[in-house]
This record gives C-alpha cells, sequence and structure tokens, in this order.
C-alpha cells in the first residue's frame, strides 16, 4: 500500500498527509480522557471512590474524545469510499442548506424560549437550557437533511 | 432561472453507469442523479469538468429552460 492509498481512518490533513489520523486521535483521546477523569476525581464529581470514579469517566469518554480528535484530524478525501471533491456533491448543498436552517431554528427558539421566561418568571438550570439548545440545533439540521435528501 | 441538461442522454449514449460518471468527475453517484434529473445545478467548475468529460461545450450540456416545471426549484452547488 502506498501512503497516498485510501484508508478506513484516513490520514492527517497536515504536514505531508501521509500520519494516520487514528495514530494520532487515539493517545490524544486517551489524554483528554485521562485528563477528564482526574478533573472529575479532583471535583468531587467522580462518586465516593474517586480513583475508580474517575477511572470510570476516562474509560466512557475515551471513545467519545478519540472520535472527536479524529474528526478534527482527518482528512476526508483520504478516507476508503470518499470522492475526490465532497465540496462540489449536492450532499454538501444539502447539509450547507440545513445548517443555515438550523441556525435560524435556534436562534428563534432560543429567543422564544428566552421570551418565555421572561414572562412566567420561571427558574431554568442552565445546562438544562444549554442541552435543549444544542439538542434544538442536531434535531434540526438532522431533518433538514434528511427532507433535502428525500427530495433528491 | 431553471436550467435543463442532456446529462442522462449524453451519458447513456457512452454507455456509462451513473456510477462510472461521479467517479469521473470525483462526486457522489446521488449528485449526478440530482444533475440528470434537473434538482441541483452544479457549481460552473462542474459543469466545466463535465464537459470536459464528454468533450462538448457546456452549453451543448445545459441549456436555459423556458418552460419551468412548477414545484421546488433546482439546488445551486455555486
Amino acid at each position: 500500500m502506498t501512503d497516498d492509498a485510501p484508508t478506513r481512518w484516513g490520514r492527517v490533513r497536515f504536514g505531508n498527509g501521509t500520519v494516520p489520523a487514528m495514530w494520532l486521535a487515539a493517545p490524544a483521546g486517551a489524554v483528554l480522557a485521562a485528563g477528564l477523569g482526574v478533573g472529575a476525581a479532583l471535583a468531587g464529581a467522580a462518586g465516593p471512590r474517586p480513583l475508580i470514579g474517575g477511572a470510570a469517566v476516562a474509560l466512557v469518554s475515551f471513545a467519545g474524545l478519540t472520535g472527536l480528535v479524529w474528526a478534527f484530524l482527518v482528512d476526508r478525501r483520504t478516507l476508503r469510499g470518499a470522492t475526490e471533491r465532497p465540496e462540489e456533491s449536492v450532499e454538501s448543498v444539502w447539509f450547507d442548506a440545513a445548517a443555515r436552517g438550523a441556525f435560524t431554528d435556534t436562534v428563534t427558539f432560543a429567543g422564544l424560549a428566552l421570551a418565555a421566561l421572561a414572562v412566567t418568571g420561571a427558574d431554568v438550570p442552565g445546562i438544562g437550557a444549554l442541552t435543549a439548545t444544542v439538542l434544538v440545533a442536531l434535531v434540526s439540521v438532522s431533518v433538514r437533511y434528511l427532507l433535502a435528501r428525500r427530495r433528491g | 432561472m431553471t436550467v435543463r441538461n442532456t446529462l442522462a442522454e449524453l451519458r447513456r449514449g457512452y454507455g456509462w453507469s451513473q456510477q462510472r460518471l461521479a467517479a469521473e468527475l470525483g462526486v457522489t453517484r446521488q449528485t449526478v442523479i440530482s444533475i440528470e434529473k434537473g434538482r441541483f445545478d452544479p457549481s460552473l467548475p462542474l459543469a466545466f469538468r463535465l464537459a470536459a468529460v464528454f468533450g462538448r461545450a457546456i452549453e451543448d450540456i445545459f441549456s436555459p429552460d423556458p418552460d419551468p416545471a412548477p414545484g421546488p426549484g433546482a439546488t445551486t452547488g455555486a
């Protein structure tokens, strides 16, 4: 296999582009997960047994953090089965349109929710409000993309 | 303004599948399907590559549609 052949996990987008993305993403994900576990233990958020709780936090978050780092590092054109010019494909146009619509939806939702809270005087925890905002954005972009795909 | 094209006829004339044409252009098969159905107007660089692949001028493949069908317009890749 040559250095520029597509692979399952692709290669990094910087440098000369020959380093497999997972070679950097997995160690970086492990370091970040360990940091999160230590942080949870030090903050007292890891339960009555901080060592075990912190290790559990690190273990559970490892895959997600590795995936995030990989998504940031990978050059998508080096993935097996990827198209040469994804930015000119119709899926890219669908996603851009879905993201634009989701932005409008999210701002509208946040504005309406803010107005409702201001009128009713209800006290909503910050974590709940932020979670709802993120969920609205994700659902909106997903639904809009699926509708665009169905229209073809 | 909507645009119609003769891409499907050209492709069939070459005996190519949509997948083959997509590979020649470096885009997804769905992109070829959407262009052929008139639901997606390709970007100018992609239109130039299409013309080059078939050895035609762009205006031989794409032309303004004087009688557009009602309904949602095509999305554009520009």
